[in-house]
């Protein structure tokens, strides 16, 4: 039920891509950031209520500084809130993101989150000298950092990945208190219940199959954060998933399709999945599949199912 | 998605995967913005009142029945087919 949370945000998360477009065309990345900051600029005057930037730091993309795109969207905007989506906080100092996001939150009055994540690229770690076999506790270790500078101005910490901190201030401080921070996760069980234990709000990325398959994840963190002690408000739950929205469904579908099955499919060559088709694609479509694509009935309605 | 994951408080559309055309990413975002968000608010609103007029003792039975007919209306049977969950997340 949803008793306790009757309000929905609604918003966009984009990654930035780089070099060509779906007709294979190549992009001017100075006039495809220009368009993105025209589409954040849209979504504020319609009402949407957040936009987030993901950062990746690979060729196929021009979103490895999220914090700059998102500065820049502040400054055009009035009441939109702006988040990454996500930092991957694993390949990060803290202390930075930390200071990022509080000028962004300065500069948007207010208007900055967080979501940290360990990301599912890996390019990150080698570009920051960092191991891959730490991929659990660098997280585990920056996160605690990160929550203790929101915290404290202050900070007294220690850990193995960073030189500690023995209580030099971190500044400017956000005009939120706290700044949110979300955790963002994938199908990890492990995920779900550390944000559960921390007490942080959750941002599950349901890319594909069922989202229904996701409720005993989502149950679990639930459970955990209760146990933890946290109030039910303070556990709540977003989802980023893969949508579009055209006049009629076919013309969302079809548009849709070709740009997807591509993305999908030189991701899944690194990854081993097998080649993105038109039949998958239209399984996913159905009442229970995780793409929100068609006119805005059949989105609405799917939404709230 | 809000009713089959126990109330969702956010949801977020990646459409750059598809990489639109720019105007149809505009015209996107303007459709989910004037049509989508104010029919997903309209319905939890009225699944909302529903529901406290379930829970509302004091309620005139045909009221309840009424509230009770409405929540059942809103909840979907779900239709399973085979598909993995994609453990990947976040691109």
């Amino acid at each position: 039920m949803n008793k306790n949370h009757q309000q929905m945000e609604i918003g966009v998360d984009s990654f930035v891509a780089a070099t060509v477009d779906a007709a294979g065309r190549a992009v001017d990345p100075a006039r495809h950031l220009s368009e993105l900051l025209e589409a954040i600029t849209l979504a504020d005057e319609v009402g949407l209520d957040v936009f987030g930037i993901g950062e990746h730091h690979r060729r196929e993309f021009l979103d490895s500084a999220p914090t700059v795109i998102l500065a820049a969207a502040a400054a055009r905007t009035r009441r939109i809130r702006l988040t990454s989506a996500v930092t991957v906080l694993s390949a990060a100092d803290p202390v930075r993101v930390f200071q990022e996001f509080a000028t962004l939150d300065l500069l948007s009055n207010g208007r900055a989150e967080i979501v940290a994540g360990r990301g599912s690229f890996i390019e990150a770690f080698p570009l920051f000298g960092l191991e891959l076999e730490d991929y659990d506790s660098l997280f585990a270790e920056k996160l605690d950092l990160l929550l203790n500078i929101r915290e404290n101005t202050h900070v007294h910490w220690s850990g193995k990945h960073r030189a500690p901190l023995t209580g030099q201030g971190v500044y400017p401080r956000p005009l939120q208190n706290p700044l949110p921070v979300w955790l963002g996760v994938g199908g990890t069980p492990g995920s779900f219940i550390r944000a559960g234990m921390l007490g942080l709000p959750l941002m599950v990325a349901i890319i594909g199959g069922e989202p229904h398959r996701f409720r005993p994840l989502i149950d679990r963190y639930r459970e955990a954060g209760l146990r933890a002690g946290h109030s039910p408000d303070q556990l709540k739950v977003g989802i980023h998933s893969l949508g579009y929205v055209a006049d009629s469904s076919t013309t969302a579908e079809d548009e849709f399709f070709p740009g997807y099955a591509q993305s999908f499919t030189e991701i899944g060559r690194e990854r081993g999945w097998p080649p993105m088709t038109r039949a998958h694609f239209d399984a996913q479509l159905g009442p229970t599949g995780a793409l929100l694509v068609g006119d805005p009935e059949t989105v609405a309605e799917k939404s709230c199912a | 998605m809000n009713e089959s994951l126990g109330g969702i408080s956010r949801l977020t559309f990646q459409m750059s995967v598809a990489a639109l055309p720019h105007a149809k990413m505009l015209r996107a975002i303007e459709l989910l913005g004037t049509r989508v968000a104010p029919l997903v608010r309209t319905a939890l609103a009225s699944e909302t009142a529903a529901a406290s007029l379930l829970t509302n003792s004091h309620a005139l039975p045909e009221i309840r029945s009424f509230g009770n007919n409405l929540l059942a209306s809103m909840l979907r049977e779900p239709v399973l087919i085979n598909a993995e969950i994609d453990e990947s997340g976040f691109q």
